[in-house]
C-alpha cells in the first residue's frame, strides 16, 4: 500500500461523460493485481470532502502509470475529470482483495458499462496465459460501451449487448452470459457491473455450478476499512466490508438477495 | 537551535505524549493504519464502540457526502465486548500509546459490565462513555438529553472501574453545559465533545431518505465552528479537562480547539479523507508553536479565553 501525491499524465473522454485518467503512480502500477482499486482526491479541499473509490483500469509497471474509467456522475468525478495533465492528485493504494487467478480453460469476462475496467486489467495480465478469454460487454447505447478494444487487444473474443439494441444483442449482457455457459469447455466467470447485473450473474454461476467472482462497489469513505460504510450482507449472515475483504468476492460469498434488497 | 516544544498533556491518570487522539468510529482499532504511520505516535488510540454483545450493524446505506461533511449511520457495529477481549486487544495491547475504549449501552448496567469486562482484562487504560449514539434505536440517546441520566450511568461505571474515565456528550441537546456538570460532578475525569449533530439526507429521484437508518450522524469540517463553541462553553462550566471533537483536520483546526481551552483533540472524519491525518496534525502543531517560540503546547490551552494573555 502507497500514499502518493500523482500527477496527472493524461485525461482523455472515451464516451460521452466517460473519462480515462493516467496517473503517475510507480509504486502503485507495480503492486496492483487485477480487481483492486485506489482512492483518489482531487483536490485539497474540504468540499467534495471524501476521496472517491476506482477500480483499476491498467497498471503498466514499465511507464510506472495507473489509469482509471469512471463516468461522470456526482461533484467528485466531475472535480476528477477536470484535472488536467500536470496536475496532482492524492492516491492511496493498491487495496482490497484482488481476483484469483483462473485455473479452467475458458475465463469469461462479464462487464456492464463503466465496471468494465477490473475485467480489463485481469485481460491483460492474462494475454499470455493458455486459456481462451471471452468478454461479454453490455452498455445502455453502443457510444457507452468502453474497453471493448482492450479486450480483443488481449486476445478476449468479444460479444456486445446494448439496451437499446445499437449494437450487439439487444438486451442484457447478461443473456450472453447464460449462453455462453452453454458452450463446451470448463469456464470461470469474473464480473464487474451495476448491482442488477452482479446479482443476475452471480445467481446463474451458481446455478449452473460454475466458479464466479465478482468486483462489487458501494459508498465508501475511507478505502481502508476504519469506516464500515461499504458493507454487504455476507451469505449466513454479519457484514463484509467491500474494501477489505472485497472488492471481490466469490459468488457464494454474499446474501445476494439481502444486498438486492438493502440498496434497491 | 531552538528547543523542541513539549505536547504533553494529562488527562486523568492519562499522560499523554501529544494532545491528539483518534475518535471513536473513525479509525477502526488502528490496525487499518498500520500500514500510513506509526500508531505509536498517537497521543491515544480512541477505538469502535465495544457493546455488551454483537452487533451486526444496520443495514442499507449507511454513509453520504454531504456538503464538507458525511452522514453516517453505521449502527455500532462491532464483535462485542468478549469477541474485543479474545480476538481484537491481543493485537493491539502492546502499543506504546494510551488505548481508550468507547463504550456506549442502552441500560445503566450494560455500561457498568462492559467497563467492568475491560477493566478486568488489562490493556485498557481508559474508557470514554459514549453518552450520544444517534444511530441505535433506543440507543445512548436516553442517556444523554438529561443531566440524572447522566449523572446516572457516570456515577455506576465511575463504581466498577479505576480507569479514567470520559464522558462523551452529544450535541443533539438543549444545554450541553448543563450535562458536562452532571457527569463532572458523578466522578468523570474528563468530557469529551462533539459527537456527530443528528442529520438526514433525501433521493429526490427516488422520493425517499438516502441512509438506510433514515438519519445519521453529521460529521466532517462542516460541524467544526458548531463543536468548537460547544467545547468553549463547556470549559467554562466545568474544571476537569476538555477533549475537544468535531471537524479537525489540520493543526489549525486542533489548535483553534486548544485556545478554546480543550486540553487535548480527536481527529475522526479526516482519518477517512486522509489516512496520516493524525501524524500531520501533530507535527504541524509542534511547527506551530516551534514557530512562535512556545515551548509547551499547555501555554496555549484556553488562549482564547477571556482573561487568557493576549498573544505577543
Amino acid at each position: 500500500m502507497h500514499l502518493v501525491t500523482s500527477e496527472v499524465l493524461d485525461l482523455r473522454e472515451v464516451a460521452p461523460d466517460h473519462w480515462v485518467t493516467t496517473f503517475d503512480a510507480p509504486e502503485i502500477a507495480a503492486a496492483a493485481r487485477p480487481g483492486q482499486f485506489v482512492m483518489v482526491r482531487a483536490g485539497p479541499d474540504w468540499d467534495p470532502l471524501l476521496p472517491r473509490a476506482f477500480s483499476i483500469y491498467h497498471a503498466d509497471i514499465e511507464a510506472g502509470c495507473v489509469e482509471i474509467l469512471y463516468r461522470v456522475v456526482g461533484r467528485g468525478t466531475r472535480q476528477l475529470a477536470t484535472l488536467e495533465p500536470g496536475r496532482f492528485a492524492t492516491m492511496w493504494g493498491p487495496l482490497g482483495r484482488p481476483f484469483d487467478l483462473p485455473e479452467t480453460e475458458r475465463v469469461i469476462l462479464v462487464a456492464g458499462g463503466v465496471g468494465v475496467p477490473p475485467v480489463v486489467f485481469l485481460a491483460e495480465r492474462l494475454a499470455q496465459a493458455p486459456m481462451r478469454l471471452l468478454g461479454l460487454v453490455g452498455a445502455s447505447s453502443r457510444k457507452f460501451l468502453v474497453g471493448v478494444e482492450h479486450l480483443r487487444r488481449a486476445g478476449a473474443e468479444v460479444r456486445l449487448a446494448t439496451d437499446d439494441g445499437s449494437l450487439g444483442h439487444h438486451g442484457l449482457v447478461t443473456d450472453l452470459l447464460a449462453a455462453a455457459l452453454q458452450e463446451p469447455g470448463q469456464a470461470t466467470i469474473y464480473a464487474c457491473g451495476p448491482q442488477p447485473m452482479l446479482v443476475k450473474t452471480a445467481r446463474t454461476a451458481l446455478a449452473a455450478g460454475v466458479s464466479c467472482q465478482l468486483a462489487l462497489e458501494a459508498p465508501m469513505a475511507c478505502g481502508v476499512g476504519a469506516c464500515l460504510g461499504c458493507t454487504v450482507p455476507r451469505a449466513g449472515g454479519s457484514f463484509a466490508r467491500v474494501c477489505c475483504e472485497g472488492p471481490v468476492f466469490a459468488a457464494q460469498e454474499i446474501d445476494w438477495e439481502a444486498w438486492e434488497r438493502g440498496s434497491i | 537551535m531552538s528547543i523542541e516544544p513539549s505536547l504533553a498533556v494529562t488527562i486523568g491518570g492519562l499522560r499523554l505524549k501529544n494532545p491528539v487522539m483518534t475518535a471513536s468510529g473513525c479509525f477502526g482499532w488502528g490496525e487499518e493504519f498500520r500500514a500510513y504511520f506509526d500508531l505509536n505516535e498517537l497521543g491515544a488510540l480512541v477505538g469502535k464502540a465495544v457493546t455488551a454483545e454483537p452487533r451486526p450493524g444496520n443495514t442499507g446505506v449507511r454513509i453520504h457526502e454531504t456538503p464538507a461533511g458525511m452522514l453516517n449511520a453505521i449502527g455500532l457495529q462491532n464483535p462485542g465486548v468478549e469477541g474485543f477481549i479474545a480476538d481484537i486487544l491481543p493485537r493491539i495491547r502492546d502499543l506504546n500509546c494510551p488505548l481508550i475504549a468507547n463504550v456506549p449501552g442502552h441500560t445503566v448496567a450494560e455500561y457498568v459490565r462492559v467497563a467492568r469486562r475491560l477493566t478486568e482484562a488489562g490493556g485498557i487504560d481508559a474508557i470514554e462513555l459514549n453518552l450520544s449514539c444517534p444511530n441505535v434505536g433506543r440507543g445512548g440517546l436516553e442517556f444523554c438529553v438529561a443531566p440524572e441520566s447522566v449523572a446516572e450511568v457516570v456515577s455506576a461505571v465511575r463504581s466498577a472501574t479505576r480507569l479514567t474515565l470520559i464522558a462523551k456528550l452529544s450535541p443533539n441537546v438543549t444545554d450541553v453545559a448543563v450535562l458536562a456538570q452532571a457527569a463532572q460532578a458523578a466522578g468523570a475525569d474528563a468530557i469529551s465533545l462533539i459527537n456527530t449533530l443528528v442529520g438526514m439526507a433525501i433521493d429526490v429521484e427516488r422520493r425517499r431518505p438516502i441512509l438506510g437508518n433514515v438519519t445519521g450522524g453529521l460529521s466532517g469540517p462542516a460541524i467544526r465552528p458548531v463543536a468548537l463553541r460547544m467545547v468553549y462553553e463547556v470549559v467554562g462550566a466545568v474544571q476537569v479537562p476538555v477533549i475537544g471533537i468535531g471537524g479537525i483536520a489540520t493543526a489549525r483546526d486542533a489548535l483553534e480547539f486548544l485556545m478554546a481551552g480543550a486540553t487535548a483533540v480527536q481527529v475522526g472524519t479526516a482519518n477517512f479523507f486522509n489516512p496520516r491525518a493524525c501524524p500531520e496534525i501533530i507535527a504541524g502543531l509542534r511547527d506551530w508553536l516551534r514557530a512562535h517560540g512556545i515551548r509547551d503546547v499547555r501555554e496555549i490551552i484556553g488562549a482564547a479565553r477571556p482573561g487568557a494573555t493576549p498573544a505577543p
